[in-house]
């Protein structure tokens, strides 16, 4: 008595147990369905639910033969029913031991296109594009899922509209007590999203690698840990003359001068990018064939997300150029100060010389005319030499931006009779006579400079336009003052007119004209930094008119 | 303005400016003397009769035009005496409406400006 009591009351504790079980199972199994389970994926959630039946079924297997009779919670079996119905962002469907679909849920509809009326019945090989028919897909699925109890797969599937969207499938064997196959569930979700996201960044990754490849212009490669090279772009191959499969796997100080190998500079390098993250400098390195340039390098250290020091990237350029071109710079920068030196220094005793030789002229007894001659002959080259070191003093403050105006009223008919005045001697000389039409015109400027450029261009016409008579004009046009200087002399021509106003450029040969070919580009600095304008207009043979436009208020 | 008895001092560092300016000056009857800068002027100054002029040069080393006049207009004994600014400046015409120069001589020297200021300011001995 008290051994079958006993039995029954172990029947009963199983079955007991086998119903909390298959309660919690098909709990679980509602709201693994309906999306509740948080960020369990569902097949995990599933797979633990048929891990949960089949303890059921090995509990109520040894118990009463009527606990399997047990009634099922038949109201929850309709909740799950309605609750599969419902969900949408899954296609959750029963397919029979043929692949015949048995049941259709709202999310099958949405994402498969088919209402339950025109699918049920149908074999489900319909969702599978036509290639994968050919190949027999559909029935090897169902062939593994049956073997291994699941099948897993991401693919193309078809819609009815036969679009085709990238779908991931659960199919899930079910069998009965017996163990007998009796169907399969189904479950498909849309992932084209996901997939194209994932496409898009792969494809993008892809990118920027076959970018990098083609940069032509930097030497962009990857190093390991030690520096052996791990990646080659044709910009390297390009600066350093190497191919890619003759320089992977090669350590990088390959690159370097002996010297540089020899003090481990290659190797304190990495260090450095190592422990700073980045290092930079600028050296020589050589190429395949020996020959070297003058790199930029900047050497990266690279970390996984765990922070793992898993290799560099480096990126050289050849910075041959820049340097040739900063050298020329600190040479032209060199050159101007020495110039302002220079000037300077040249002006002191060629002022005491100039000084010396007029004051003998003057004290030279009546009977001395040649010596007298002589003199003011050697006075005459002293104060062309001032003039050149006058200009060569304005250049070097010119470029050195160091040209400043001081505005003054100045009357610059005036100003232009002064130094016409000034010339008459050598004009009489050069047989010129110079005709004056002056308008009078009052206006701020700086003096000193103003008369520079009017020097400037009545010498140049008594210079280049010997024998001729050169006209000066000034009128005011405006709120302008215009000043034309036109001799008749060998001219320029339309090549030469493009260059006369830049620096040492001279239309006429040197021989024949001296001078440093400073004079119009001076000239043209001053008349630009007084808000003014110069041009030139002629033929060769004809003679040149030069135009110089100046605000009459040239204060800024 | 009148001319006055005595030298003129000529202060400037270069001597060839120097000599140029004393010889020029010489031949045309003036008594001369020179100093080679602001600190040797000064002295001078202390221990010879006020000069009839002063040419000054502006840029010298080790006391500038600028430091010998701070000194020099302190004492009353020089406020009779005319200075002449020596410049490469292009601007003179600034410095010298500031301050109490009675003009000044551009580098290069003309001999004509050179004789006007000493005519102007100073008898031949």
């Amino acid at each position: 008595v008290s051994d079958d009591y006993r039995d029954q009351e172990l029947a009963d504790s199983i079955e007991l147990a086998a119903q909390l079980l298959r309660t919690i199972a098909d709990r679980w199994r509602f709201r693994a369905r309906a999306g509740r389970l948080g960020h369990h994926p569902l097949d995990e959630t599933l797979r633990l639910v048929g891990t949960l039946e089949a303890a059921i079924a090995t509990l109520t297997d040894g118990g009463d033969e009527a606990a399997r009779n047990v009634p099922r919670f038949d109201a929850d079996e309709e909740r799950f029913r309605q609750l599969v119905d419902s969900v949408t962002d899954y296609a959750i469907f029963m397919l029979d031991v043929d692949g015949r679909v048995a049941s259709w849920n709202a999310g099958a509809e949405r994402i498969e296109g088919y209402r339950a009326e025109e699918i049920i019945g149908k074999h489900f090989s319909i969702f599978y594009p036509p290639e994968e028919i050919d190949r027999a897909k559909p029935s090897r699925e169902l062939d593994v899922a049956a073997r291994e109890g699941r099948y897993i797969d991401e693919d193309w599937r078809l819609r009815k509209d036969g679009g085709r969207f990238w779908a991931h499938v659960t199919i899930t064997a079910l069998r009965d007590a017996e163990n007998r196959l009796t169907g399969y569930v189904k479950v498909t979700r849309d992932v084209t999203d996901l997939r194209n996201a994932t496409e898009a960044l792969r494809q993008s990754e892809e990118r920027f690698r076959v970018m990098v490849e083609a940069v032509r212009d930097y030497a962009i490669f990857m190093l390991d840990v030690d520096g052996h090279i791990a990646s080659w772009n044709v910009g390297a191959e390009r600066l350093k003359g190497y191919r890619s499969d003759e320089i992977i796997g090669q350590h990088f100080s390959i690159f370097y001068s002996d010297e540089d190998r020899q003090r481990q500079h290659p190797q304190e390098e990495l260090r450095r990018a190592k422990a700073e993250g980045r290092y930079e400098e600028e050296g020589w390195r050589y190429r395949k064939d020996g020959s070297r340039f003058w790199a930029n390098v900047v050497i990266t250290a690279l970390f996984d997300d765990e922070g793992h020091h898993i290799g560099f990237t480096k990126v050289t350029r050849d910075f041959t150029e820049t340097r040739r071109l900063r050298e020329a710079q600190l040479a032209v920068q060199v050159r101007d100060e020495f110039l302002a030196i220079a000037g300077h220094e040249l002006r002191t005793p060629l002022t005491a010389l100039l000084l010396q030789i007029n004051s003998l002229v003057r004290n030279v007894p009546t009977d001395g005319a040649r010596l007298k001659q002589r003199l003011e002959k050697a006075a005459l080259a002293g104060e062309r030499l001032a003039a050149l070191i006058g200009q060569m003093l304005d250049v070097s403050r010119i470029t050195a931006g160091r040209l400043r105006l001081d505005h003054e009223r100045v009357e610059i008919d005036e100003l232009v009779r002064e130094v016409a005045e000034r010339f008459s001697e050598l004009a009489r000389e050069s047989g010129c006579a110079l005709v004056l039409r002056l308008e009078p015109v009052v206006g701020t400027w700086d003096r000193v400079r103003v008369d520079q450029v009017i020097s400037n261009l009545i010498g140049n016409a008594v210079k280049y336009g010997r024998g001729q008579p050169v006209e000066v004009e000034l009128r005011r046009d405006g709120s302008d003052v215009v000043l034309r200087v036109i001799d008749h002399g060998i001219g320029i021509s339309a090549d030469d007119q493009q260059k006369i106003f830049e620096r040492f450029e001279r239309a006429a040969g040197t021989r024949e004209y001296g001078g440093f070919g400073l004079g119009l580009w001076i000239s043209r600095q001053i008349v630009e930094a007084s808000h003014g304008t110069i041009d030139v207009a002629s033929e060769p043979g004809r003679g040149a008119t030069f135009t110089v436009r100046l605000p009459l208020e040239a204060a800024p | 303005v009148s001319q006055r008895e005595g030298t003129i001092l000529i202060i400037d560092d270069d001597t060839n400016i120097r000599d140029a300016m004393r010889d020029t000056l010489e031949d045309e009857g003036y008594a001369v003397d020179v100093a080679s800068n602001g600190a040797d002027a000064l002295t001078y100054l202390h221990s010879h009769p006020a000069p009839s002029l002063i040419f000054l040069d502006w840029n010298m080393a080790p006391m500038n035009a600028t430091q010998f006049m701070a000194q020099f207009c302190k004492e009353s004994a020089f406020a009779h005496v005319p200075v002449v600014l020596i410049t490469a400046d292009m601007k003179a015409d600034t410095k010298v409406k500031t301050s109490r120069y009675e003009g000044f001589l551009r580098k290069p020297i003309s001999l004509d400006t050179l004789f006007a200021f000493a005519s102007r300011f100073a008898a031949p001995a």
